[in-house]
C-alpha cells in the first residue's frame, strides 16, 4: 500500500470537511464537552483472580514465559 | 417471531439442538456464497443441549434455544472475535461483553462470528480481509456495512436474530440494503463494555432481526446501565399517545425512488392510523458527513494505539488494509495539536448544533422519518471515490451525531432490491420509537 498516497487523501478529506464545518465557528462560541451527574463508579473485586481469563489472555500473546508475556524482544539494543 | 419459536421450544415441539443444527447446516450449505458468518462456536451445540436440557427442569430463560449472530468485534469468550482484520485473525474473546453475558443468561446460544467491515471501517461490507460479503435479497450487490454479516445472516435465515454496533450506520444501513430490521439505540442505553471500539463517542450495540417486535424483545434484555461503561445508564421511555402522532418529514438529498416509496409508505400509515405529517428542514443536517469523520478519524486513530503487535495479533499499520489505514493516517494528523480546534474541536462544535437542531424538532415531531441510505447498494466490483462511499451515510450518521435512537424497517423494493425507511426519536424514547416502528412493518 501507498502510505503517502492514503495519508495525502486522508489529508484532503479533511481540509474539505473543515472548510465546510467552518461556519459553525461563528454560530457557536460554547466548546463541547460532557458534564455527568456521577463522577464515580463501584468497582468490582480486583482481588478476584480468573484463571480462565489468565489463561484465554496467555493463548493470545504470540510469546509468553510462564505468566510473564514476552513484548519486547531487546531489539531496541545495539 | 422470536417469541413464537420459544414457545415451541420450552413445548418440546422443536428442541434447541435441532434449531440450533438447523441453522448450522444452512450455514454450512449456503455460507460459501454468502461469506457472512466467520466462525462457529464450536460449543454452540452443547451449550443447545444444556439448555434443552434447562427446559426439562423448568429452568430455562426469555431466550431459550434462540440461536444468535455476533458481529466480529464483540468479545465472546474462547471464540475469534477478529474484527474482520489480519491484525488479529487469531484472536480469541477472553471474556463476554456485557451485551452477551445478559442475552447468555436467558439462554440464548451464540452460533457463530459475523463478517463485516474492517474494524468497523466501512459501509459497504467489501473492507473485510476475510473476503466480501454479498446481500442475499441482491446477490449481486453489496449488503451495506460495516455490520454487513449480521444483515446478511438475518436476511440468509443463518440465525434467529444477530447483533451489531452502529457508529455512523453500521447497523440501519446493511439492514435496509438486506432488508431486515436493525435498531440503533440511543448513546447510552445499552453497554458497550466488551465491544472493541471504532469511535467511543458514537458507538452503539443494537439488533438486526427479521421484524420490530424481535427487536424489542432483543433490546428490552440487553439495554441497562453497566457500572463497566461509564457512559452507560438507564433510560425510561415518554409515555406517549400513540393515537396522536406528528410525523416530522427531514429534508434530505436522496435518490428519488427511494423517496417515492418512503412517502408512499409514510401516506399510508398516515391514512390507517389517523397520524398527521409535516415536511421538516433542519439547517445543518447536511453537515452530518463533515461532522461525523474528524471525529471518528481521531477517535479510532486514539482507540487503536493498543493495537502495537506486543501482547496479542500484529501491528495494526502493518497488517490493516487501506480504509483502516486512512482513518488512522489521518486521525494522527487530527491530533497533532496544530490541527486539534481545526478538525476535532470544529466537529464536536457542530456536533452540539446538530444535537440541539433534534432536540428543538422533536419538542414538536413525535418521530422524525427519512430513507435509512440515499441511493441503492452498488454491484460488487464497482469501483467507488471515497467521497462517494461515505456519502451512503449521510442519512444514518445523524442519529450517532444526535445520540437518538432510530431504526430501519424494510418498506419495498425498488428495481428488485430491498428499501429501509428510517424512523428517528428523542433521545431516550427508545421504548416508544419500537412502538411506533410496528405501525410501518
Amino acid at each position: 500500500m501507498d502510505k503517502e498516497r492514503i495519508q495525502r487523501q486522508a489529508k484532503q478529506i479533511l481540509d474539505n470537511f473543515a472548510d465546510a464545518l467552518a461556519c459553525v465557528e461563528k454560530e457557536s462560541k460554547e466548546d463541547s464537552g460532557i458534564i455527568r451527574d456521577e463522577f464515580e463508579r463501584k468497582e468490582g473485586n480486583c482481588n478476584q483472580e480468573d484463571n480462565e481469563f489468565r489463561t484465554a489472555f496467555l493463548k493470545n500473546s504470540s510469546s509468553h514465559d510462564d505468566d510473564f508475556i514476552i513484548a519486547e524482544k531487546g531489539s531496541w539494543k545495539l | 417471531m422470536i417469541l413464537e419459536k420459544v414457545k415451541l421450544i420450552k413445548s418440546g415441539k422443536l428442541t434447541a439442538e435441532q434449531n440450533i443444527h438447523n441453522f448450522i447446516s444452512k450455514i454450512r450449505a449456503e455460507n460459501p456464497k454468502i461469506n457472512a458468518v466467520l466462525h462457529l462456536n464450536e460449543n454452540a451445540v452443547s451449550d443447545a443441549v444444556f439448555v434443552d436440557k434447562k427446559i426439562r427442569n423448568n429452568q430455562a430463560g426469555r431466550l431459550a434455544g434462540i440461536g444468535i449472530i455476533v458481529k466480529s468485534n464483540i468479545n465472546v469468550k474462547n471464540v475469534i472475535c477478529n474484527c474482520a482484520s489480519k491484525t488479529l485473525e487469531n484472536y480469541r474473546g477472553t471474556y463476554d461483553a456485557t451485551v452477551i453475558e445478559k442475552l447468555k443468561k436467558e439462554d440464548a446460544i451464540i452460533i457463530g462470528m459475523a463478517n463485516m467491515d474492517e474494524f468497523a471501517c466501512g459501509g459497504s461490507g467489501e473492507t473485510s480481509a476475510f473476503g466480501i460479503t454479498r446481500n442475499p435479497n441482491a446477490m449481486d450487490r453489496i449488503p451495506g456495512g460495516s455490520s454487513s454479516g449480521s444483515a446478511a445472516s438475518v436476511a440468509a435465515k443463518f440465525c434467529d436474530f444477530a447483533l451489531g454496533s452502529d457508529t455512523g450506520g453500521s447497523i440501519r444501513n446493511p439492514a435496509s440494503h438486506c432488508g431486515v430490521v436493525g435498531f440503533k439505540p440511543s448513546y447510552g442505553s445499552v453497554s458497550r463494555y466488551g465491544l472493541i471500539d471504532l469511535s467511543m463517542s458514537l458507538d452503539q450495540i443494537g439488533p438486526l432481526a427479521n421484524s420490530v417486535k424481535d427487536c424489542e424483545l432483543i433490546y428490552n434484555i440487553i439495554k441497562g446501565k453497566d457500572e463497566r461503561d461509564a457512559i452507560s445508564r438507564d433510560m425510561v421511555s415518554e409515555n406517549k399517545n400513540l393515537k396522536k402522532i406528528l410525523i416530522g418529514i427531514l429534508k434530505i438529498n436522496a435518490n428519488k425512488e427511494i423517496w417515492a416509496a418512503v412517502k408512499d409508505k409514510i401516506k399510508q400509515i398516515c391514512e390507517k392510523n389517523n397520524w398527521k405529517k409535516e415536511d421538516v428542514e433542519l439547517e445543518h443536517i447536511n453537515l452530518g458527513i463533515q461532522t461525523y469523520y474528524p471525529i471518528n478519524y481521531v477517535e479510532f486513530f486514539s482507540g487503536t494505539r493498543k493495537f502495537d503487535g506486543r501482547k496479542y495479533g500484529l501491528k495494526i499499520e502493518d497488517s490493516c488494509g487501506e480504509e483502516v489505514l486512512r482513518r488512522i493516517l489521518g486521525g494522527s494528523e487530527i491530533a497533532k495539536a496544530e490541527f486539534a480546534g481545526k478538525y476535532y474541536r470544529r466537529a464536536l462544535k457542530a456536533k452540539k448544533i446538530i444535537e440541539k437542531e433534534f432536540e428543538q424538532a422533536f419538542e414538536k415531531y413525535d418521530v422524525l422519518i427519512m430513507p435509512t441510505v440515499p441511493k441503492l447498494p452498488h454491484e460488487i466490483g464497482t469501483k467507488i471515490s471515497v467521497e462517494d462511499m461515505y456519502n451512503y451515510d449521510v442519512c444514518t450518521v445523524l442519529a450517532n451525531i444526535a445520540e437518538i435512537p432510530a431504526i430501519s424497517v424494510p418498506i419495498q423494493k425498488v428495481y428488485n432490491i430491498p428499501v429501509g425507511m428510517q424512523i428517528m426519536a428523542k433521545k431516550g424514547n427508545d421504548n416508544f420509537l419500537l412502538e411506533a416502528a410496528k405501525e410501518f412493518e
